[in-house]
């Protein structure tokens, strides 16, 4: 008879265990606190993480379990340790063989660091609205715009920039490209961006193109399909958000389990029990909806929807989550590790898109897969 | 007063914080309040609202002290909180005995800094040492205290039920905690060894509760001047900030959640503000103008996205305000047995 296992895998409970003594032991309460305070990057750590053979990019359940494990500890410094590599699947994915085996080596070893810059200041969650351009004369793309909110901008060695290559049309998805920029090519200009609300540990920069010279070998995949290649790393991507959220709620939960057993069990009311009881039951919720949509993904068989959904949900539980910790755990709360915690959760809503995003992607696949069903059925054996 | 008077304290009270405090308000989160910032508060009387004028105050009635504490929170509610401080908890508690009430005038013209170590009430606290009288010594360390700053500030004593103490200088700041919300002000443990201080009354956490319960009505006034705060940046930015070549505001879920928040926000207004309410409703107040800002900072937050999550915008000191607030100056359960109490007109909601 078939089955249906939901249980991880010996090798990943290991990784698992590892991953969590790994940011038990490096990553102290006062190591977060520091980092979130003075808003720095934890260069060291994220050297530490990888010389511990933790970060493994051949591996995408090990870095899904990873990112989970250390955002549960804290969620600023642990997602710096593993994110160098933020933006990679364009290459892998898309990349010519020389780009491959120029860029990505050095930022699976941990030597460089990379960034996706497609967010501009007029254009968020609208990926098609950018206004940066692409120019080509000879063998080079001359490129002139602005970036915003890109993580790890001010540090990375180079930043896979989506560009407009073609004027906009009605299709307004059409004519986007994606290059390869290094940060050290003269006109890149990058600011850090400071007084985050939460994972203060992250860097997150301005970027200013100013008649930046790309070699036309830079060219990610082929000219005008950029947007397609962004979209599928977001279908990537919102699962290491999700995950991340799932682990920030986790920790929030592990830490009111905490206060609950030092308080003394005798005191709790029902009112905390059943919230306790709900956190519990959305944590869970979550992480089965993205382990769900990481099998498809890691499968090369994603499901927009189940991705969306994962995202969405996972974001919303870390947000209600960490919010419910506040109010059980009051003043201990207030002045401990929780309030990072509920700082950090709110931007799992907003970015590799907001929940409203995440919902309308998760309506419009649906109906999508309504219409192919009904124009299947009538052209088909159906008919 | 009049409601013409009141119209005209809103607006007078709405032009000194625009022009005094929301330029700055950035450097209050960061920097915190600075006595020039709470001079100014002084010399407009906002800092002694409550205060009896023979003893150098406002002696505003409690609606002008709500539309204070609901304007300044617009703005800054670290500003919102240091007049809540001194007016609903500093100013209860002082007027127990003579040497109390001879402070209020300095207090009130913001000579000297007041503050009230209110938080052994609160859900989550944990002393580890107190304070205690010996030799005619006031010494120990009280945790927890906002607007630790302050030169005279009220505590509960060790000892059972605890005195009421008024110090009186000797009290240095210490072990400053993490903030999450109202970082004008200084959150941290106090260090206290003063031969002045006055005893205030015998039964101290009685007495703080009293004065914690009375401020029902003030705590709902700045939750829904953040609320306030909050909104109407929301639907500035989202008539100005296009998506998909619409203004945000087009957007039915955009228009429809804040929308549905501002009406909430006026209906509260409007109940808040109404004459005679009860003890009943004024819980009701606290309750729910303290969960209206938690939701409409959210949404708030949501509409700006990424900007939202940065400082510069002065979105995201709201929502670390909103839920600052219950857990500073309300307690939950605390509050809600309050309110089953008055439903079910006997003890209820306890197990």
């Amino acid at each position: 008879m078939a089955r249906m296992d939901f249980e991880l895998p010996d090798d990943l409970k290991e990784i698992r265990r590892k991953a969590r003594e790994f940011a038990i032991k490096e990553i102290t309460p006062e190591f977060a606190q520091k980092y979130d305070r003075e808003e720095t990057f934890p260069e060291e750590l994220r050297k530490k993480a990888y010389a511990s053979g933790l970060v493994d990019y051949s591996n995408p359940w090990s870095v899904l379990i990873l990112q989970e494990e250390f955002c549960r500890v804290d969620a600023g410094t642990g997602i710096c340790a593993v994110s160098g590599y933020f933006g990679l699947e364009t290459i892998t994915l898309f990349g010519t063989e020389e780009q491959k085996a120029k860029y990505v080596p050095m930022v699976t070893s941990g030597k460089a660091m990379m960034g996706l810059a497609v967010t501009e200041p007029s254009a968020g969650s609208d990926v098609a609205g950018i206004k940066t351009t692409a120019t080509k004369s000879q063998d080079y793309y001359t490129l002139n715009g602005a970036k915003m909110f890109i993580t790890n901008g001010q540090l990375a060695d180079f930043l896979v920039t989506l560009t407009r290559t073609s004027p906009q049309t009605q299709k307004r998805h059409h004519g986007l490209s994606l290059f390869i920029v290094e940060t050290n090519t003269e006109g890149v200009t990058r600011n850090k961006l400071h007084e985050k609300l939460g994972v203060r540990a992250t860097n997150t920069a301005e970027i200013v193109l100013n008649d930046v010279k790309v070699p036309a070998r830079n060219l990610i995949g082929e000219e005008g399909k950029g947007f397609y290649y962004v979209m599928t790393f977001f279908d990537i991507s919102r699962i290491y958000t999700a995950i991340q959220a799932v682990g920030i709620a986790q920790g929030a939960l592990d830490r009111v389990l905490d206060y609950v057993f030092a308080q003394g069990m005798e005191n709790l009311k029902e009112e905390t029990l059943m919230t306790i009881g709900e956190m519990e039951m959305r944590i869970e919720a979550a992480r089965l909806l993205t382990y769900s949509a990481a099998s498809r993904l890691f499968q090369f068989n994603p499901d927009p929807k189940l991705t969306s959904s994962a995202k969405a949900f996972g974001s919303e539980t870390a947000v209600w989550v960490t919010e419910k910790a506040l109010e059980i755990t009051g003043l201990q709360g207030l002045s401990g590790d929780l309030e990072r915690f509920f700082r950090d959760a709110k931007i799992m809503e907003i970015w590799e898109g907001t929940s409203e995003v995440e919902k309308l992607t998760i309506a419009r696949t649906m109906f999508r897969e309504m219409v192919k069903e009904f124009v299947g059925g009538k052209g088909g054996a159906k008919a | 007063m009049s409601s013409e008077e009141y119209q005209l304290l809103r607006s007078n009270v709405r032009e000194f914080a625009q022009k005094n405090i929301e330029g700055i308000s950035a450097k209050i989160e960061r920097d915190g309040l600075r006595p020039e910032t709470i001079g100014a508060m002084a010399a407009q009387g906002f800092i002694g609202a409550r205060v009896p004028g023979d003893l150098g105050g406002t002696e505003l009635d409690e609606r002008g002290y709500m539309i204070v504490l609901e304007e300044l929170a617009r703005v800054s509610p670290s500003a919102a909180v240091k007049v809540l401080i001194t007016n609903s908890l500093y100013l209860p508690l002082a007027m127990a005995t003579g040497k109390g009430k001879e402070t209020l005038k300095d207090v009130a013209s913001a000579n000297v800094n007041a503050t009230v170590a209110h938080t052994s009430l609160l859900e989550g606290y944990r002393e580890q040492t107190g304070v205690t009288v010996a030799n005619s010594r006031a010494h120990g360390v009280k945790d927890y205290v906002l607007d630790s700053d302050a030169k005279l500030v009220i505590l509960a004593a060790n000892g059972s039920p605890g005195t009421l103490l008024l110090v009186n200088g000797g009290v240095e700041p210490v072990n400053d905690q993490t903030r999450l919300g109202f970082r004008g002000l200084r959150f941290s443990s106090i260090k206290v060894d003063s031969g002045d201080f006055e005893v205030l009354a015998e039964n101290g956490p009685g007495l703080l509760e009293e004065a914690f319960n009375g401020m029902d009505l003030a705590v709902a006034a700045i939750a829904l001047g953040i609320t306030s705060g909050a909104l109407a940046k929301a639907i500035d930015y989202s008539k100005s900030r296009t998506t998909f070549e619409h203004a945000l505001k087009d957007y039915q879920p955009v228009a429809f959640s804040l929308s549905s928040l501002k009406s909430e926000e006026e209906m509260l207004r409007n109940f808040m503000y109404s004459e005679g309410l009860s003890g009943t409703a004024r819980v009701m107040a606290r309750v729910k103008s303290t969960q209206l800002a938690r939701n409409a900072t959210k949404q708030a937050l949501q509409v700006h996205g990424g900007y939202g999550y940065f400082g510069d915008f002065g979105v995201e000191k709201f929502y670390r305000d909103a839920m600052a607030l219950p857990l500073l100056f309300s307690r939950g359960a605390k509050d809600m047995q309050r309110l089953s109490q008055a439903v079910f007109e006997s003890k209820a909601g306890f197990m």
